[in-house]
């Protein structure tokens, strides 16, 4: 990787307001100048991460100055890992995973720096049949529940310290067939993902109950843009170009969900994904709906209140996930950032 | 354009002939559409079954060939070697397999050992034995180990695009084995066999159903394992196709299908947009499901080439009717249409003209020989009209003459006697017809006499005419031979008894009277009033015979009637004698004669004119000249009868005695 130098930062953002002006001419001059960076999402190509891959496929990456490399994520591909060792720079980890890895509960404490936050509102949930005895999160104790690994462990883990429940964790696979085949009472989904895999396999709402953390003061926003403290302070303008190229994607994706579709769709493709653009659209929708302020006092897209932040550290920390929390200041670290050249925004 | 007989003749019978042909064809198609599409239920069925039992007979072996596994790992500890002898065996015996493993729970193998599961698959160079497991492939959270060992059964996974072992879209059969651990049965591990879907997408892809139709397969979740259009298989379910789509119908079937259920049903194709019908079926050992879509247009194209070939026929059928039925029409209205030409021209006038002659023996040649008739009855109609109409004209033509000459006998010269100046006299006779029976007379009947008359025969026309003239004639030979005697003076005779015997109007009716009695068989008669005018004196002797009493007119500008005897009329009988009276005129002194035309004038309103009215109009007469009497009184006559028809001859005579010495000037 070859890092580019700070005095070099100024020429870079003018030949970038350039690039605004004449795009076309500006960008074979530009090429040599692209910063390379790599960004880990949490799981394979989908419509969660649509954003990015717009972003990615829009130019918008390049129209900052950055040669972005997106990598998807899989059932062993661990973000945080990736941030560790440098085979990326940036990584998109739910807010408690990042707080977790800051604050090093089980492993060394791995110094990520918060750039963004872009999903405000859990989609994390406990899918139950309708038909079945558990009306609570209460009665799953004793119960057969499946559940992901890693992050996605950490709300439900909160959940049922706080009831005093001991419900059988069953590691839930990235299928819920066995759910769908009746091996476990309850299983995890995403509300964007999952709960509409079960109702493209034939269940309708009616014949599921959810119970949402986020409904259960264990709203932990989820998706967010990290890098690590060292890059941050390396190149503070690269993390402002990505933060921003990746917003700007989110942005575009939202108002033109049939182009981002076909974005991702192709991406899915590529993975050798199982591809449905009904499946894909539904998750768009969610994704708007949990990332965007859907009332007056929702928390802006890109945001970390320090409420949410620490509504989530004190969950952490109190159920003995870390030891204690890192200060709000060092982990957010969006305001690091140097603002916003005017150019990106006539851009968007 | 004008629609004759065998146009409507023609569109009637076509009409009604191409509904019964379109409502036979039609009907037929319905018959036949209905028994096809039974029949098409059946035959769906039966291909439907049959490739169920085809895929079948490839996958219900599978199940039992891992368990014959899982029975021997369970009944004693198998050396690794020998398990993977009996791995190899299988696949060597069954093409169906594609791989199959061994996979053991965590530390169940060996204690050291977190994933132990050699897998044996097939390569391009023949089996391969791998082993599966590690830090990227947890094998242990997978659906194939996992899913069957929370369910302690047999589970067919979905299908899965397996990364880390044979990198080939499959399905995995997999069933748990047991140990004895502390006196419990648990879950060792699981006997896995892999069957690639490659064959089962080429068989049931491979399927053909009539052109465009299609089979495909879903999961027990729904999801497509084969599907003819791209992108589909292992990318959708039925239900997120279903929700793409908008189509609820597809939801419906699709959660019928994913329980096990089995029917044929209408929907439209949601990959070729055509209406059709899908049988579905369940393969038991995995719970998929398989449907077939037929397409409706080719399932029924049996039935619409038959239909077309109805139609087709019922169509040229319809033509050569369409022609023979025109032809014939025209042929019924040709003979019409003839004798419509024919009765234009006798319409025309040519009654001469010739009519068809038709040989048929129906309506229209009874038609044809009614009309012959009719022209011939016409032809003998306008015959006799033109006969009677010559003779009429010729009668008439007689009757003017008669006219002529019967206006030609009376006296018309006025003033009559110019060399007179004592009298001034007019007369008028008016006609009601060509003849009639009035008459007037007047001439000098001796020395200084002058005799006047009016006339009028019983019964009108010519007899009437004739009667007049002899009439006529008599009275003046009788009065002029009388005129003579009374002139030759006999010896010793006086003058004025020779004027005595000299003519008197009594005696001269009564002769003439006499005269017309004497063998008239018709019995006519006359009434005649008579006057004798001495020039000289002014006296006036008169007799009548039934005749009005004519008006006196005294210059002085009295008028009175003069009375009469009421004596017969003349010419009924022999024999009548009548009465001579004799007055005096004053010069200046009119005497107006009239027949019965006048006072019996009639008005519209039928009343008579009468005498009274005639007695009215006396005072703007006297003192008029003849002339001018007569016109007065016509026209009083005339204004009376106001255009009413006239009834009878109106014969007038006026006489003024204007004095000895009047001068003629």
């Amino acid at each position: 990787m070859r890092n580019i130098k700070a005095k070099h930062g100024f020429c870079i953002r003018l030949l970038l307001g350039l690039a605004t002006f004449c795009a076309c001419a500006a960008q074979p001059c530009l090429a040599a100048e692209l910063k390379h960076a790599a960004l880990v999402l949490q799981w394979q190509p989908q419509a969660q991460f649509a954003g990015f891959y717009v972003a990615q496929a829009k130019g918008f990456y390049r129209q900052a100055g950055v040669d972005m490399t997106l990598i998807p994520g899989g059932q062993d591909v661990v973000p945080s890992r990736l941030l560790a060792d440098g085979r990326a720079q940036f990584a998109t980890m739910f807010l408690a995973t990042g707080i977790e890895r800051r604050a090093g509960s089980q492993a060394k404490p791995l110094p990520v720096a918060h750039l963004a936050q872009l999903v405000q509102r859990s989609a994390l949930m406990l899918v139950v049949r309708a038909d079945s005895a558990i009306k609570t999160p209460r009665d799953l104790d004793g119960k057969r529940v499946g559940l992901w690994d890693n992050e996605f462990g950490l709300q439900p883990r909160a959940l049922f310290q706080r009831l005093g429940i001991h419900p059988r964790i069953i590691p839930q696979s990235s299928t819920l067939t066995l759910f769908l085949l009746g091996g476990v009472d309850a299983a995890s989904a995403m509300w964007y993902n999952e709960y509409h895999t079960l109702l493209a396999s034939g269940l309708n709402p009616g014949d599921l109950r959810v119970f949402f953390y986020r409904d259960m003061d264990l709203n932990f926003p989820e998706d967010g843009i990290y890098t690590l403290d060292k890059t941050l302070a390396q190149d503070p303008s690269l993390c402002r170009a990505v933060v921003d190229a990746s917003l700007r994607g989110w942005e575009y994706a939202f108002a033109h969900p049939d182009e981002a579709l076909d974005i991702v769709l192709g991406q899915m493709r590529a993975a050798h994904v199982p591809v449905s653009r009904a499946h894909q659209r539904f998750m768009l929708e969610r994704m708007r709906d949990v990332m965007l302020p859907q009332k007056p006092g929702d928390t802006a897209l890109g945001t970390l209140t320090r409420a949410d932040y620490e509504r989530v550290a004190n969950a952490l920390a109190g159920q003995g996930l870390i030891k204690s929390a890192p200060p709000f200041e060092r982990f957010s670290r969006g305001g690091d950032m140097p603002p916003s050249p005017t150019t990106s925004g006539v851009a968007r | 354009m004008k629609r004759g007989l065998s146009f409507r003749l023609s569109a009637l019978v076509l009409t009604a002939t191409g509904l019964v042909l379109a409502a036979v064809v039609a009907t037929s198609y319905v018959i036949a559409r209905e028994a096809l599409l039974h029949n098409a239920e059946a035959n769906a069925k039966t291909l439907a079954q049959a490739l169920v039992s085809r895929i079948e007979a490839v996958l219900a072996p599978i199940p039992g060939l891992a368990q014959g596994v899982a029975y021997d790992l369970e009944d004693g500890d198998l050396p690794d070697a020998a398990v993977e002898r009996q791995q190899r065996r299988i696949l060597a015996d069954n093409n169906a397999v594609y791989g199959m493993a061994v996979a053991y729970e965590p530390f169940a193998h060996r204690p050291d050992q977190r994933y132990y599961a050699p897998y044996l698959c097939r390569t391009p160079l023949g089996p391969k034995m791998i082993n599966l497991g590690g830090d990227s492939y947890r094998y242990h959270g997978m659906d194939w180990y996992q899913v069957p060992r929370e369910l302690d059964r047999t589970v067919w996974s979905e299908p899965y695009f397996d990364q880390g072992g044979g990198n080939i879209l499959m399905s995995t059969c997999s069933l748990p084995f047991h140990r004895m651990e502390n006196g419990k049965r648990e879950v060792a591990g699981v006997v896995t066999a892999d069957v690639s879907l490659e064959w089962l997408k080429r068989l049931v892809a491979g399927t053909s159903v009539l052109d465009t139709g299609y089979a495909y397969l879903i999961t027990k979740t729904g999801t497509y394992v084969t599907h003819p259009a791209p992108g589909v298989a292992f990318n959708e379910t039925i239900f997120s196709r279903a929700e793409e789509y908008g189509d609820r119908e597809l939801r419906r079937i699709g959660q019928d299908m994913i329980h096990g259920g089995s029917r044929f049903v209408a929907m439209k194709s949601l990959h070729t947009g055509k209406d059709g019908f899908l049988v579905y079926a369940p393969l038991p050992s995995t719970g998929w499901s398989l449907g077939v879509f037929y397409p409706r247009d080719e399932l029924l194209a049996d039935v619409h080439s038959q239909a077309m070939v109805s139609a087709a026929l019922g169509g040229g059928g319809f033509l050569a009717l369409a022609v023979l039925v025109a032809f014939i029409a025209r042929s019924i209205t040709l003979p019409l249409r003839r004798l419509t030409a024919a009765a234009r021209e006798v319409a025309g006038g040519n009654l001469e003209a010739p009519l068809p002659v038709l040989a048929a023996r129906d309506e229209v040649g009874e038609l044809a020989e009614s009309f012959a008739n009719m022209q011939t009855s016409l032809r003998q109609h306008i015959r006799d009209l033109t006969q009677a109409t010559a003779s009429r004209e010729r009668m008439e033509s007689e009757l003017r003459i008669a006219h002529d000459i019967q206006m030609g006998i009376l006296p018309k010269l006025f003033p009559p006697f110019p060399d007179r100046p004592e009298i001034d006299l007019f007369a008028s006779l008016t006609p009601a017809r060509e003849v009639g029976g009035d008459f007037y007379d007047f001439f000098p009947c001796g020395e200084d006499q002058f005799c006047f008359l009016v006339g009028d025969v019983s019964g009108k026309g010519v007899p009437a005419a004739f009667y007049m003239a002899v009439a006529k004639t008599l009275i003046k030979a009788v009065a002029e031979s009388a005129a003579g005697a009374g002139q030759r003076r006999q010896d010793g005779e006086d003058a004025a008894r020779a004027q005595r015997r000299g003519p008197d109007p009594g005696r001269i009716l009564a002769r003439a009277g006499d005269d017309l009695a004497q063998d008239n068989e018709s019995c006519m008669f006359v009434t005649i009033f008579c006057g004798l005018l001495n020039m000289r004196t002014g006296e006036v002797r008169v007799a009548s015979a039934g005749h009005n009493p004519p008006l006196l007119l005294r210059a002085g500008g009295d008028a009175q009637y003069l009375p009469t005897h009421g004596e017969p009329v003349a010419g009924a009988m022999e024999g009548v004698t009548y009465t001579t009276d004799t007055l005096t005129l004053a010069p200046g002194d009119t005497l107006l004669l009239y027949t019965d035309g006048v006072t019996e004038a009639m008005s519209p309103d039928n009343e008579l004119y009468g005498e009274p009215r005639l007695m009215a109009l006396a005072p703007e007469l006297t003192g008029r000249d003849t002339r001018e009497v007569c016109a007065r009184v016509e026209r009083g006559v005339r204004a009376f009868a106001a255009g009413a028809e006239q009834s009878d001859d109106i014969t007038l005579l006026a006489l003024r005695f204007l004095g000895a010495g009047a001068n003629a000037g």
